[in-house]
């Protein structure tokens, strides 16, 4: 009776020629949800992201919103913001040109209230004047942010916003991306090919492997479920042990594996000193903050990351998983 | 295909169909505007009984080439007194006005022509470009200028191609002014001379009729020979011979002859001087004469014939030499003195005939080229 | 919390749920796309065809067998080779020695600049006739460069040619290097590129497509040259344009002019062809700055080669003929005198019908409504071609509407001026006579200029720029003023002053279409050169230098106009 509120993909396919970039995919997205669409390059994410906007076409399968169709509605009308990668500020317009593109329509004073308001949410107060070219990477990022959420568009999607920028900048935006996003109770869809952006910044997280979505769940749940190798591979577990490898580095007997491959994740193997341990060679050691990172060779001869309080001097170093920092997936048929 | 691309296609389609169309529609023989005409009768030639009312209206359409020169007051003049509105289109030099007759001759440029000189007379006149018309003014003088016998064309003026020479540089090097084509290909004279090439320039070609004249058919290719071997240079056109090459014009070229007009030592008189500092040598001339004539097809006949009797009037007679350079036909007009002092006619000019130039041009042209260009 | 600020969703969150454009705009793209070919098409294409057509048949009596006969014959061939051979060695030194100066006049800031670019163009607008009897002057026996012994010769023609397509390399290749994005280079430099090989690998592959359009753009000014070829080519040079002319002006034998059209067709058909095929391996999107801050301020070590090279050009070959048309004008056979300038107040004893002030207003008139067509039309075309459709298909049809636009340049004036005096002959379209003519004629040998200099901006645009401003609620039209806009206008000023400069120079289809009561300057000079004597020369000089200062004018203010930053709030 009710229309299903939100964003509602079903079937959604995209070809390129004759390549099949998105698989017929299945969405639902509630109302006020960021949904992070994770996928490494080629598999289909950005396509995805551009058929729900409009801006590819779909060779079959419907977006509705609300419970109303909108893939014949042109882009435009559409009322979903993308903000791009590269920001695609106008060059020609200043800060406030830009952000009060989408809502040109307004008098003028809700306009310039509703760009003076935006700028302050994403932390550039005053900002309105300063021309496009002045502006830092992340500044540039936020300016597009702000012009892509002036507009009140039902749908906000994110096109891989921070991977141009450097490290600190991103974890730190990607804080200011959520709670933008959500005080503004905004839906989103991120996509992105880091895992730790994906996790920080989204309520549910689906994982894209060559046009499909393999996984979709809270980040806790993706994490501590993969479902598959190829989806645990690429939240970040590594390496993939089978039964007798991990039996080998101490996998407890009480929790059987059948059929299925234990995944470390990146605690998933700590050094140990007493009998459950095997002693690895030592290949590497990285100082990191706070820790060091040490690279060892398992017996089947896989590398693995091990984290240390300090660095080790003796060439073997005894290493055992740790169950709680594993899981447990089922192998691929 | 997306519309854009759809529609840019189906609009080029359209278009390159509606151009073969047309072309091939223009390109047959396309139905006389005289058709659409209300009172339309052409006068059909010197053969019927009972001349038809010659076409008339309000408006009349001066084909010219583009050295033709009026003063305003004649201008006024004629329009008053013949109500009607005059206008001028000089589309090229003479050769080309001619062959754009020739080619629109199914709806024509204009009422009336002038310009047609004798070198493309026949052309013009055998393509059935023209109507006859036997103007009634025309002096006796000019009887023996004209151009063919059915009254098609009527001649206006006259002028004479001839070699030009820098006195100034002949008295610098102490020698005598050549006064004859013989003289040209002379060994004093080598490396004097500047021709321009037949094929593109009207005194070229004016200025090979007369070898032709001088020295026969038989013997003008070899005359070309000598000229050849004595170093004449052959320029594309009279711009490039005259300003570019001849010493004795404003360019102040390295060549002292050059072939140009009668009337162009009167341009190179500096302010106060007797004399002129160019010559004209008068026994090299081939006389130029420029006709008039009626369009095939005009809507106004009456008037195209007023202005023909117009150019024969006393009074632009009078001007032509000021205005155009030429002399008029009408010999009992009185001409400017210093006209007469700097721009003698040549006594005797060489001749050939209009029916002959139209005849043989083209294979003068070609032999020539041949003979002197290689 | 902006909840309650919250206004309500704009309107056009309404969907309509139809597919594809809206039939205004697609009767709107229509249009455009339609307008400038039924233009081209009346005005070009037909009376080309009909003129060719001529030489195939009528009554004339000639058969396809005197075509063919004309097109085999060893004369022939020898022309086409000699149009071929000075096409490529016109268009090999335009483009070497205009890409240092396309650097220096558009990456390097120094004062003074936007003069020396106004004046580079100046070459670009004077009449043929007037840059003959100037290098004539300059190679000639007493001329200043006379030790060379080039006069009448190749080197003589090539040097010409290069006098006056400078210009177009220079701007077009300029326009576009003032905006590239530095810092490729600098990341080029920062791996250990050495400045030549940054060059050679960095900039220049981002140049291609300017460099191309220029490269197309003046082989086909080399192949259809007329006045320079008549003027300096003596009788030895002939080429497919000065051929046609011959055999139709003065011959009339159409079959000939027909082959030797369909030959020149031909050879412009696959000159363009081949730049259509570079420039579309060579099409991406450029990340093309907004402002002009592809420029750095001029530095000797980085940018001494540039200068000498230019500066070398710039005197020997631009500024020399015309400091000596300048010189000339301001002499007579007694010495200095301003009286040639004096005497552009007068009709020069009886040699024109009006005095050069007044031929002057004629051109401006003549050249302002021949730019406002160009100008009009260009702008349609360059939208048109400018689009991204997805179909192959469709983006082959949009290439195939850039190349056709290119066809003028390249087909002989004579042939459209006398092609269009048998198919404008009937009404409504009897326009033989009316003044509209000139422009009309002018306008399609600008129209390719100006699709030139407005196209590869527009094709610039990063088409994730229109998808942005979509996703904001920008229907295509918003889309078109506010993305295109901008940069539409600033391809517009340089398109209107080319536009311009070819009007107030045009001679060729002006010849044949000018009334005598109103000549334009060109026309006049060609005049005042047709008659002996010193007034006559000296008045004629001094129109032409009448007529560089005036471009010179013109092309300052066409770099002026340029709005600064486009803003709509």
């Amino acid at each position: 009776m009710t229309r299903a509120a939100g964003l509602s993909v079903r079937g959604l396919t995209v070809r390129f020629g004759g390549t099949v970039a998105v698989d017929a995919v299945d969405l639902d997205l509630s109302p006020g949800e960021i949904l992070a669409l994770l996928g490494a390059s080629g598999s289909g994410k950005s396509s995805l992201l551009r058929g729900i906007a409009g801006l590819e076409p779909l060779a079959a399968g419907s977006v509705t919103w609300a419970g109303e169709e909108v893939s014949g509605i042109p882009v435009h009308e559409r009322g979903f913001g993308v903000m791009f990668q590269d920001g695609q500020l106008f060059p020609h317009r200043d800060v406030g040109g830009n952000v009060a593109y989408g809502v040109h329509r307004l008098p003028r004073a809700d306009r310039d209230r509703r760009v003076r308001e935006l700028l302050d949410l994403v932390g550039l107060a005053g900002y309105e004047k300063r021309a496009i070219t002045s502006l830092s990477g992340g500044q540039a990022q936020r300016v597009a942010l702000a012009r892509s959420l002036a507009p009140h568009p039902r749908l906000l999607l994110l096109d891989e916003p921070l991977s141009a920028l450097d490290r600190a900048l991103r974890e730190h935006l990607v804080g200011v991306l959520r709670s933008t996003l959500k005080a503004t109770e905004t839906t989103a869809i991120y996509v992105t090919h880091d895992q730790d952006e994906a996790f920080a910044v989204a309520d549910r997280v689906a994982v894209l492997i060559d046009g499909r979505i393999a996984r979709i769940g809270t980040p806790s749940d993706v994490w501590r479920s993969p479902a598959s190798p190829a989806v645990a591979t690429f939240v970040g577990y590594a390496p993939m042990l089978t039964a007798d490898q991990a039996r080998d580095l101490g996998w407890p007997l009480d929790r059987p594996l059948d059929r299925e491959l234990v995944a470390v994740g990146p605690d998933g193997l700590v050094p140990t000193a007493d009998s459950r341990g095997v002693a690895v060679p030592v290949r590497e050691q990285i100082d990191r903050r706070g820790y060091v990172a040490i690279r060892v060779t398992l017996p089947h001869g896989e590398s693995a990351w091990v984290k240390a309080a300090d660095r080790v001097v003796e060439p073997l170093l005894r290493v055992a998983l740790d169950p709680a920092r594993c899981a447990v997936v089922a192998a691929a048929a | 295909m997306s519309p854009i691309g759809r529609f840019a296609a189906r609009g080029a389609i359209t278009t390159i169909a509606a151009i073969s169309l047309l072309a091939a529609c223009s390109g047959s023989s396309a139905p006389t505007t005289s058709d659409q005409a209300t009172a339309s009768t052409t006068t059909q030639g010197t053969t019927s009984s009972a001349p038809a009312e010659p076409s008339r209206s309000d408006t009349l359409t001066v084909v010219t080439h583009d050295s033709f020169a009026l003063s305003d007051e004649a201008k006024a003049k004629f329009e008053t007194d013949t109500g009607l509105k005059v206008t001028y289109v000089a589309p090229g030099d003479a050769g080309s006005m001619a062959n754009q007759l020739v080619l629109t001759k199914d709806s024509p440029l204009g009422d009336v022509v002038f310009g047609i000189d004798n070198t493309f007379a026949s052309r013009v006149a055998g393509a059935g470009v023209l109507d006859p018309y036997a103007a009634a003014p025309l002096p006796t003088s000019a009887n023996d200028l004209s151009a063919d016998d059915g009254h098609l064309l009527t001649p206006i003026d006259y002028g004479d191609v001839c070699v030009n020479a820098d006195k100034g540089w002949y008295a610098a090097k102490n020698l005598p002014i050549p006064t004859s084509l013989d003289d040209l290909a002379g060994a004093a004279y080598k490396d004097q001379l500047v021709v321009e090439n037949p094929a593109s320039s009207s005194p070229g070609l004016a200025f090979l009729a007369a070898t032709v004249g001088a020295k026969g058919e038989d013997g003008y290719l070899d005359y070309w020979g000598k000229l050849t071997d004595n170093g004449v240079k052959i320029a594309k056109g009279w711009t490039e011979a005259y300003t570019g090459d001849f010493s004795g014009s404003a360019g102040k070229g390295p060549r002292p002859l050059v072939v140009s007009y009668a009337t162009s030592p009167a341009f190179e008189v500096d302010k106060g001087a007797t004399e002129s500092r160019t010559v004209a040598l008068l026994d090299t001339c081939f006389r130029q004469v420029e006709y008039a004539g009626v369009l095939k097809g005009s809507q106004n006949v009456w008037g195209a014939q007023k202005f023909i009797d117009f150019m024969l009037s006393k009074e632009v007679q009078a001007e032509i030499p000021e205005q155009m350079y030429m002399y008029p036909v009408d010999t009992s007009v009185t001409l400017p003195a210093d006209w007469v002092k700097f721009a003698p006619l040549a006594p005797k000019p060489i001749a050939v005939d209009a029916a002959t130039i139209g005849a043989q041009r083209e294979t003068w042209i070609k032999d020539w080229t041949a003979r002197v260009l290689g | 919390m902006t909840a309650d600020l919250a206004p309500p969703l704009p309107a056009t969150h309404r969907g309509r749920g139809r597919r594809g454009l809206p039939w205004v705009w697609r009767a709107g793209w229509t249009l455009a796309a339609a307008l400038p070919l039924a233009f081209l098409a009346i005005f070009f294409a037909w009376p080309v065809a009909a003129l060719v057509a001529r030489g195939f048949g009528g009554e004339t009596g000639a058969t396809f067998g005197a075509v063919a006969d004309v097109l085999g014959s060893a004369r022939t061939w020898r022309i086409l080779r000699t149009t071929v051979t000075l096409a490529v060695l016109g268009t090999a030194a335009s483009v070497a020695l205009g890409i240092p100066g396309a650097y220096l006049l558009y990456a390097v800031r120094f004062p003074g600049r936007s003069l020396a670019r106004a004046l580079v163009t100046v070459p670009f607008v004077l009449p043929t006739v007037v840059v003959g009897v100037a290098w004539v002057a300059v190679l000639g026996p007493s001329g200043p460069l006379a030790f060379l012994g080039w006069a009448e010769s190749l080197p003589a023609i090539i040097l010409a040619l290069v006098f006056f397509n400078y210009a177009v390399v220079v701007r077009t290749v300029g326009g576009l290097w003032g905006r590239l994005d530095p810092r490729a280079v600098q990341a080029a430099r920062t791996l250990g590129a050495s400045p030549a090989r940054a060059f050679r690998t960095v900039t220049l592959p981002a140049l291609m497509p300017a460099i191309a359009s220029a490269a197309a753009l003046v082989f086909l000014f080399c192949a259809s040259a007329f006045g320079i070829i008549m003027v300096m080519g003596g009788v030895r040079y002939s080429t497919v344009e000065t051929e046609i002319w011959y055999q139709t002006t003065q011959l009339l034998d159409l079959p000939a002019a027909a082959a030797l059209s369909i030959t020149q067709l031909v050879v412009v058909t696959l000159a363009l062809l081949v730049t259509s095929w570079t420039s579309s391996r060579n099409e991406r999107a450029l990340r093309l700055r907004g402002d002009a801050s592809g420029e750095h301020p001029w530095a000797w070590r980085r940018d001494g080669l540039a200068t000498v090279v230019t500066a070398t050009v710039g005197l020997a070959i631009l500024a020399l003929p015309l400091v000596t048309l300048v010189l000339r004008s301001l002499r007579n056979r007694e010495g200095w005198t301003v009286e040639h300038y004096r005497a552009l107040g007068t009709t020069v004893g009886r040699t024109l019908t009006v005095p050069v002030w007044g031929a002057l207003r004629n051109s401006l008139v003549v050249a302002a409504e021949a730019t406002l067509i160009a100008l009009a039309l260009g702008v349609l075309v360059s939208l048109v071609v400018s689009r991204r459709p997805r179909g192959a298909g469709a983006r082959r049809s949009l290439r195939a509407l850039d190349a056709l636009f290119m066809l003028p340049l390249g087909v002989s004036a004579v042939t459209v001026g006398f092609g269009l005096l048998i198919t404008l002959n009937r009404p409504p379209l009897d326009l033989r006579q009316s003044m509209i003519l000139i422009p009309i004629a002018q306008a399609i040998v600008a129209l390719p200029l100006v699709v030139r200099a407005i196209l590869p901006v527009l094709r610039a645009i990063d088409p994730r720029q229109r998808e942005a401003a979509a996703t904001l609620g920008a229907g295509p039209g918003r889309i078109l003023r506010t993305v295109d806009g901008p940069f539409l206008l600033r391809g517009v000023g340089l398109a209107a002053g080319f536009a311009m400069a070819t009007s107030l120079g045009e001679f060729g289809a002006t010849s044949f279409l000018a009334r005598p009561d109103r000549p334009t300057v060109p026309v006049v000079i060609f005049r005042l050169i047709g008659r002996p004597g010193e007034a006559n020369f000296g008045a004629a000089l001094a129109a032409s230098v009448l007529l560089a200062l005036l471009t010179a004018i013109v092309m300052l203010l066409a770099e002026r106009i340029r709005p600064a930053e486009a803003s709509e709030l």
